[in-house]
This record gives structure tokens, sequence and C-alpha cells, in this order.
């Protein structure tokens, strides 16, 4: 793979960074529907849970909390996945056979994250904002917005505990506001 | 021997004593079900049985009227009694008691105090003389078991003698005109061996035609050596028949019940097969599907637009400072260019400088020198020519200098956007937009799984309903099957029962193979050897053991003829007889006869109807089938009259009621109006239940048979109020109706 | 006419056995006694052998009838013997 010098997004791929409040969501959404352990080419059993690998959850609370336009920093312990962001929707498909591979995933949250992050790309081309400066922002971005989904999830496991483990009900309830947003 | 009287005291649901008294002809028990039925034909058993088998198996103390015991105080002793007034063939009376003398003990059980079953002589003087029951029912042949066997049945199934497949052999002992033929076949076969020993050892001295005759008794013995194995095959063969057959017969009754179930169960099978399929074919990975197949983009629409219309803000902004920065460029190059231009013309004008202007070193120098080299004006300093001279210089260095920046500063402009983002980034939304996913489908594609699995649902349910109305179908044709067999697991074995028909069908051919070609065939070849050795014989003395062998031969071949034409004739007999009573009861005004023939394939014996048109009737009607049981039993009755010199009652439990409405009627007034022999049946019939359930006597039918001939009927009938739970109430009342 | 009887007319109106024997008139014989003094040979024969098998045979029978004894009747070795030798006496005087 050729490495252009400078590319903002082939930095990005490269980031660890996404983030989210270890306190308030790994017991009780994350590790209540994906298999906590790390990445995807753990050896996993995945009996009974919605969603592989934890990741998976943060990418729905990420374009969740885009629909619903909500964006929410990050307080208390945060915690990260330790896992590029390039790897994202690489599924190993001979432990999980029925499953698919996403990667074409990674171009649209970027895409999203431009969108609306407030990154000067001129000062980027310019040379006045780095690379690694720009990727942060942009990863800031990713994890607030995430965390503002996750927020919407945990609202509506208050008023139903388990509406999360219906077989539509993640389909249903993202649904919801990518309507809304459409409008 | 006929029935007089019979009384039946204290026996089981017979409380006090109950007398019946009996004529030649019809005489009528009614009772329904639980009245007193069996208990009555218990007793005729009772007194009238002396096998010591049948005692083992008997419970004395089920036989006490529990009334009666009840009503016992401790210590008190019962009397419990069977006894039968009897005329025997030479119309002397004779009398059999049973009795029993039963103790209540002081703890209320019971003990048997004594017992004892005796016949008895009636005496001139008015006493009896006691005799032993063995020698009246044996000796005398009052009602040997052999005899009670054809005569006395409790229920209507057991009418079909013959599938007891002793039945026959029992029937030719007692009535065929020759005994069994056995011992004679053994001395045939005895005289046959020993005089076939003896040509043997006479042809020995003859060596040479010994030869011929011991090859010839060598094939002899290997020929009679494959008849004996086809004889074995023929009756392993027969067994197997028979044995399928009564695998088959014990579920032909339900063959077409269990062949619907066996559908069923494969139409259900089949059915939940497919809903198998579909299920498979569900899809309702609804959450994985938002990132394996990006229906989590469903609304990005907006977002995607937001990307592009900033890529192409910054994009627009970037080209605007760039072409700003150009279009400087452009103006400070054209700027130098001019300078350059009045620079260059400078410079010409400066080179059409007569030569006596100088160049700008002339000119410096000339500024230093004070003086113009030209002309040589003197221009000192602070002089206009000096100053004009300056001025020039000034502007022609002026030149030089901007054109040596101009070339600087177009390098700076090129520099401004070391790094190009936006362009790969405005490239990536072209392409997102125009080439990615079309977002827009996303939406109806996820309506479409989801209507997709809605419909797999709609028919996997629909097939369930109709797998749970099969299995109730199939539940109920189950429940209504009023057999004993467990039909569904049958019906799960079905190939093994067609099995059974197969392998009864091959036996049968095999059968016949054997019987009507191999066997017949491997005869002919012994005959025909018998023939060559009678030639192969010349010693004189082996020629008269030969003559003797041969006598043996044919005595033996004579007997095993007479014994199967006898039985032909005795078939033939009994079926002649049978159809004379077929005729007289002439049910349903049928117009075949009875056959009475011998199943080759298993040796067994078949009795069955044959239609006017000469067809067998397989499935005659429940009224016809019993008729034609009931005339084979007066034909073996009849034959018992005419071969033993005594006559016998049949004692019948309604074999009516499985006749049509109305028929039983009938059938009874013919018997009465034509039967001569004492008939003792025990029926449902004339009794008809009355608007408060309870049974009540037809007195018009009674009356109408009455009408014809006196004839005793008994009502025999539980008496009312008795407790189920409580045996000792219950009681069967006998009540005269004559 | 006795079991016996019966037996022996059927017999003797085998039709091999007239074939062979030149019994001309079958129905003649429905008796064993008849048969006894017939001049043909071999009919006394059959006769003498239904004669004294049954004979033998229910002499024993009854003899076990007395003694209560249970089982089938069955002919002995030497007493088929004794028969036979009678028989064949009868068959060599015949030519």
């Amino acid at each position: 793979m050729e490495v252009v010098l400078g590319n903002l997004y082939e930095a990005w791929l490269e980031n660890t960074n996404s983030q989210f409040e270890e306190d308030t969501f790994l017991e009780p959404i994350i590790k209540r529907y994906c298999y906590w352990h790390g990445g995807t080419t753990d050896k996993v059993d995945i009996k009974g849970k919605t969603f592989n690998a934890a990741y998976e959850i943060y990418i729905y609370a990420f374009f969740l909390g885009i629909y619903a336009n909500k964006r929410r920093p990050l307080v208390g312990n945060k915690r990260n996945f330790s896992m590029e962001m390039k790897r994202w929707g690489n599924i190993n498909l001979s432990m999980f056979p029925d499953r698919r591979t996403y990667s074409q995933i990674q171009k649209y949250v970027f895409s999203a994250l431009i969108a609306k992050s407030d990154i000067d790309l001129l000062a980027i081309d310019r040379g006045d904002l780095s690379i690694p400066d720009g990727v942060s922002i942009l990863m800031r971005t990713l994890s607030e917005y995430a965390n503002g989904g996750f927020y919407l999830m945990k609202e509506k496991m208050e008023s139903v505990p388990d509406y999360f483990d219906g077989q539509q009900s993640f389909l249903t309830f993202i649904s919801k506001y990518a309507q809304k947003s459409k409008q | 021997m006929i029935i007089k009287k019979l009384i039946i005291k204290n026996f089981r649901s017979y409380y006090g004593e109950k007398v019946f008294e009996f004529q030649k002809g019809l005489n009528l028990i009614l009772g329904a079900n639980g009245d007193g039925k069996t208990t009555f034909f218990d007793a005729l058993d009772f007194v009238f049985s002396i096998d010591d088998v049948e005692r083992r198996s008997f419970s004395y103390s089920a036989c006490v009227s529990k009334k009666m015991f009840s009503e016992l105080a401790p210590g008190a002793t019962g009397k419990v009694m069977v006894s039968v007034d009897v005329l025997n063939s030479d119309n002397r009376p004779r009398t059999i008691e049973r009795e029993m003398e039963v103790r209540k003990k002081e703890d209320g059980t019971m003990s048997i105090v004594s017992s004892s079953h005796l016949g008895y002589l009636p005496l001139i003087n008015g006493g009896r003389k006691t005799v032993m029951v063995k020698d009246l029912l044996y000796g005398e042949g009052l009602f040997p078991p052999i005899i009670k066997k054809y005569s006395l049945f409790k229920g209507e199934k057991a009418l079909n003698i013959f599938e007891d497949k002793t039945t026959l052999k029992n029937l030719i002992n007692l009535f065929s005109d020759i005994k069994d033929l056995g011992p004679y076949k053994d001395f045939a076969k005895f005289g046959e061996d020993t005089s076939s020993r003896a040509v043997t050892n006479a042809q020995r001295k003859d060596k040479q035609a010994g030869e011929a005759a011991a090859q010839l008794l060598r094939e002899k013995e290997l020929l009679e050596s494959y008849l004996a194995q086809e004889n074995s095959r023929l009756a392993d063969l027969r067994t197997t028949y028979s044995d399928n057959q009564a695998r088959i017969d014990a579920i032909e009754a339900d063959l077409e019940t269990i062949e619907l179930v066996h559908g069923m169960q494969d139409a259900i099978k089949d059915l939940q097969d497919e809903v198998d399929i579909l299920r498979d074919k569900l899809d309702e990975n609804y959450s994985t599907n938002l990132l394996d197949r990006l229906w989590i983009l469903n609304g990005f629409q907006p977002v995607l637009e937001e990307f592009a219309e900033k890529m192409s803000d910054f994009s627009e902004k970037k080209q605007t400072l760039i072409n700003i920065e150009k279009e400087r460029a452009i103006r400070e190059k054209a700027e130098r260019e001019a300078e350059a231009k009045t620079i260059a013309e400078l410079k010409a004008k400066l080179t059409e400088l007569p030569w006596y202007i100088p160049d700008v070193k002339t000119m410096q120098s000339m500024l230093e020198k004070e003086r113009c080299l030209v002309c040589g004006t003197e221009a000192p300093k602070g002089s206009s020519a000096y100053a004009h001279i300056a001025k020039h210089l000034e502007e022609a260095l002026e030149h030089i200098n901007k054109t040596h920046k101009q070339e600087h500063k177009e390098e700076i402009v090129e520099e401004l956007f070391k790094l190009r983002n936006v362009e790969s980034l405005h490239q990536m939304s072209i392409q997102l937009y125009q080439y990615g996913i079309n977002l827009n489908d996303i939406s109806a594609e996820i309506e479409k799984e989801k209507s997709r699995n809605d419909g797999l649902h709609l028919e996997i349910q629909d097939k369930n309903q109709t797998i749970d109305e099969k299995q109730t179908e199939m539940a109920r044709v189950l429940s209504q099957s009023a057999s004993g067999h467990d039909i569904g697991e049958l019906a799960g074995s079905w190939l093994n029962i067609k099995h059974w028909y197969k392998t009864r069908e091959d036996a049968s051919i095999e059968i016949e193979r054997i019987t009507s070609k191999r066997i017949p065939e491997l005869k002919k070849k012994i005959a025909e050897n018998t023939e060559k050795y009678k030639k192969a014989v010349v010693d004189i003395t082996a020629k008269e053991f030969l003559k003797i062998n041969t006598f043996y031969k044919l005595l033996g071949d004579a007997l095993e003829r007479a014994e199967s034409r006898t039985l032909e004739e005795f078939m033939d007999k009994l079926a002649t007889t049978a159809n004379r009573f077929l005729e007289m009861l002439n049910i349903d005004d049928f117009t075949g006869e009875i056959d009475i023939s011998r199943d080759f394939r298993d040796n067994s014996i078949n009795v069955h109807l044959v239609g006017s048109d000469g067809k067998n009737i397989d499935n005659p009607n429940t009224s016809l089938f019993t008729t034609m049981h009931l005339s084979v039993l007066f034909a073996i009755s009849e034959l018992t009259k005419d071969n033993l010199n005594s006559e016998y009652p049949m004692i019948l439990d309604a074999p009516t009621s499985s006749f049509d409405e109305g028929k039983d009627k009938t059938f009874y007034q013919v018997m009465n109006e034509k039967l001569d022999k004492q008939c003792i049946i025990v029926t449902k019939s004339y009794l008809y239940k009355d608007e408060s359930d309870k049974f009540a006597v037809d007195e018009k039918g009674i009356q109408k048979l009455l009408s014809v001939k006196h004839i005793p009927v008994y009502r025999i009938q539980k008496r009312t109020g008795f407790d189920k739970k409580d045996q000792s109430t219950i009681e069967t009342i006998v009540t005269p109706l004559f | 006419m006795s079991k016996t009887d019966n037996i022996f007319a059927k017999v003797i109106s085998n039709p091999a056995i007239c074939k062979e024997y030149g019994i001309t008139d079958p129905e003649r014989y429905d008796n064993i006694a008849l048969g006894l003094k017939s001049s043909n040979g071999y009919v006394q024969a059959i006769a003498q052998i239904l004669k004294e098998v049954s004979f033998t045979y229910e002499s024993k029978r009854q003899d076990m009838a007395i003694r209560h004894k249970e089982g089938t009747v069955v002919l002995e070795e030497n007493e088929m013997k004794s028969i036979y030798r009678k028989i064949v006496g009868i068959l060599e005087k015949t030519r």
C-alpha cells in the first residue's frame, strides 16, 4: 500500500483511540450485546450475543448519535477499543461464516466525521493544522456522537430494560431516528 | 343329553336359590351386559367341569355370593351350590351337584369348610345313588369335555371353531368313519423297509446284477432324500405362511385404519420437512445486517450530502485562494514583463545610444567621474546632467532588480497549499455519492427483507396449522379404533406389514410350485426308478422279496389315499349338513351355500360362503357370518347324534348381538319354529331401553314367540339400587316370563 | 360296520391295488371277515394286516387305560416283526 504522506484519511485509519465511558456503558450495554474480549480474531463463544466484537455496537451508537443529532462529551473513565479504524468491519469469515465483511463502512464513518466536525481542511492542507491534530478532532467527534447514541440507548433501557433483546429492536430503534433525519 | 333343570344357589351374583327349567327346542334367557350372563355360563362350567387344569385356575372364594357372605354372622356357615338335572341319551334322569360350604371366621374372612362334586342316579324307591361325576360325564358320555367344547359357547368370537387348528383333528376323531390310520401306515412302512433290505441282501449274491440294482437303489435313496428335503421345505413354508397369516389376521380388521394413519404420518412428516426448509430460508439477522449489509446507512443521505457540500465548499475555497494567488502572480508577471519590456526597451535604447552615450558601466563611471563620457560635458554632482544620468541609471537598475525579484516571487505562490486532502476528500465525496451504495434503496431493501420473512412466517404458520389439523384427525382416527392394537405404532412400521403380505405371497407361490410340480416330478422319477429296479432284480429270491416290497408300497399308498379321501368326505358331509341348517335359518334370503375346504398353503380349514354365482363371499354381513358358524355347529351337533347316538344341547351367549335391528327376532322365530334340539341362548334381544334409560322387555315380541310354541323365557337382571362399589349389594334376579 | 371294516373297504377299492392284484369286484369286500376268506392271497394279506394291527393296537390301548398311563400307543418292532412274518407266509403261498 502506497502511503501518501500527509493523507488525513490514511492517518485516521491507523488511529485506535475510539473512546467510550467505561463506567456507564461497558457492563450494561457493551458486554450485554457483544462479546467483550478485544478483536474479531480471538476465539470467541458468541452464543446468544447479538453482535460479535464490541466495536460493532460502538458503530451502532455512533450512527444513532449522528441521526438523532446527539453529540455528548465524555465524562468519567474513558476506555478505548485499541483497534485501528482500518480493521473495523474486517470479519474473519472462517470463524464467523454467517457474517460478511463491511469494511466500506470506514469511508462512511469518516465522511460523517468530516461533515459533522469543525475541522478546517484548508488549514490541514496549508500545514497550519497537523495531521495528528486533525485526526484527534475527528476521533473526538466520533467518540462524542457515539456517546450520544449510547445515552439514547441507556434512556430507552431505563423504561424498557430488555428492549434491545428483541429480534428487530436495534433496527427499529435506529430507523426511527433515521426517518426523522431524512425529513 | 338334555338339561331339564338348573339350580344356582349363592353362586356369585345369584343370591339365594335361582331355578331355571328347560326343555327341548329353544330356551331363551334375556339379560343385558352386567346382569349375570357370564355368571350363568360360569355356573354351567362349574358343575360340568372336572378337569384338573381348569380347577387349578379356579378361585373358590370368588364363586361365593358376596351378599350371602356379608349376611353371615361370624362363625356361621353358608352353602354355595350349582346343580343340574339332566336326561341322558336313554332318557334316564341324572343329577350332578357341586357345592361348597364356607364359614365366616371371627375376623370376617372366609374359610372353605368342605366341597363336593357328585353325580346322582335316582332310585325307584325315591332315593338316590351317588356316583362319581367322572363316570357320568365320561363313562356314560353325559357331557364329555370334547363334546362340551363344541356345545357350550361363551361369546360370539368363540363360534369360529376352525380358528383352533386342532378342531379338525378332534372332529375327525369323533365323527369320521375310520380311525387314525397311524398304526397301519407305520406297519406298511416297516414292511416296505424290511422287504427292501431283504431284496438288497439277496441281490448281493449275484454280483453283476447286484451292481445295476445297487446303482438304482442309490439313485432311489438320492431321490428320496430330495423328496424329504422338499417335504421339509414345504413344512417350513407352510409355517411361514400361517405365521404371517396369523399376523395379518391379527391386524386385518384394522388394516384400512393402519394404512390411513400411515398415510397421515407420511403427510405430516412431509409437511414438517417443508416447514424446516422454510425455516432455513428465514434470514432474520436484522441486527447484524445493520452492519453486514450496511442497513445502518439508511438515513445517511443527508449526512452524505452535508459531507459533499462541505467538501465542495472546501474545494471551492481552496480553488478560490489558489486562483487569487494565481491572478496575482499573473499580474506581477505582467508587471514584470512590462518592466522587462521597458528595461528591454531601455536596454535597446541604451544600445541605440550613439557611441558617445555610454552603457551602465560607462554611466556609472561617468557618474563617478562626473563627466559625460559621451559628449565630454562635465556633469558635476548636483547638476541636472548628473541627475539625468543618475535617474536613468536608477531606472535601469530598478528594472533589472525587479525582473530578478519577479522570478523569485512565482516560486513562493506555488507553496501556499502543501497537501492535497481537500482534493482527495472531494474525490471521495463524489465517489461515495455517485458510485457508493445507493442509500435511497436501503429502506426498500429492508422492507423487502421484512416482508419476505413475514411471508415465510405466514407460510410456516399455515403449514403448522395443517400439521395440527392432521394430527388432530389422526388422533381422532386412533381413538376411534376399537382394537387393542397400537395403530400408531403399526402404521409406523407399515413397511413391516407390507413385508408380511409379501412373505405370505412368496410362500404361497413357492408352496404351489412344490406341491404341483417338484413333488409330483420327484414321485414320478421314484416310480420310474422302481420299475427299472424291478427289471434289474434277477435273482429269484430277490424277486420274491421284491414282490413283497411292492405289496407294502401299494398298501402304504392306499392307506394315504384313504386318509385324504376320508378328510374330504368328512368336510363334504359337514358342509352338506351345515347347508341344511343354513337353508332352514334362511337369513336375508341368502341363496348361496357354505363351503368347507382345505387351504393347501397352510393345511388349515376354511369355512366360507359361496354365492349362487359360484363366487366366494369374502365379507358377509355379520348376521350371515354368525349364521354360517352356527350352521356348522348345528351340523357338528347333528353328526354327534348320528355317530355317537347321543344328542347334546347347544348353549350360546348372544350370538345375535351383532345382528341388524329386527333380524335377531326373526332368527329366534325361525329357531323356535324349526328347532328340535335343545338350544339355550342368553341374549340381549327383546330388551330395549325405556324413557328412564332402563332396560325393559319387549312383551309383544315375547308373546309372538310364545304364541307359536310355549318355550321357557327367563329375564335375568341386577336388582336395582345396588352400589357398584359394594359387591355385597349386587344380586341377580331371575324372572320367568312364560 | 366297524371302523376297521371301513378302512379295509377303502384300501381294497384303491385302483392301483385292484390293478396290481387283479381285483375286479372290490365292492363286495365291505368287511374284513370276507377279506380273510378271499381266494386272492393279497386280499387275504391286507385283511390280515388290518385285523392284526388293529387288535394289537387296541389291546395295548386298553392296557394303558387300565393302568392309567398317559401317552400315545406305539407298535414295537418285535410286534410288527411277528405280524410281518405271518404276512410273508400268506404272500409266499400266492402265485
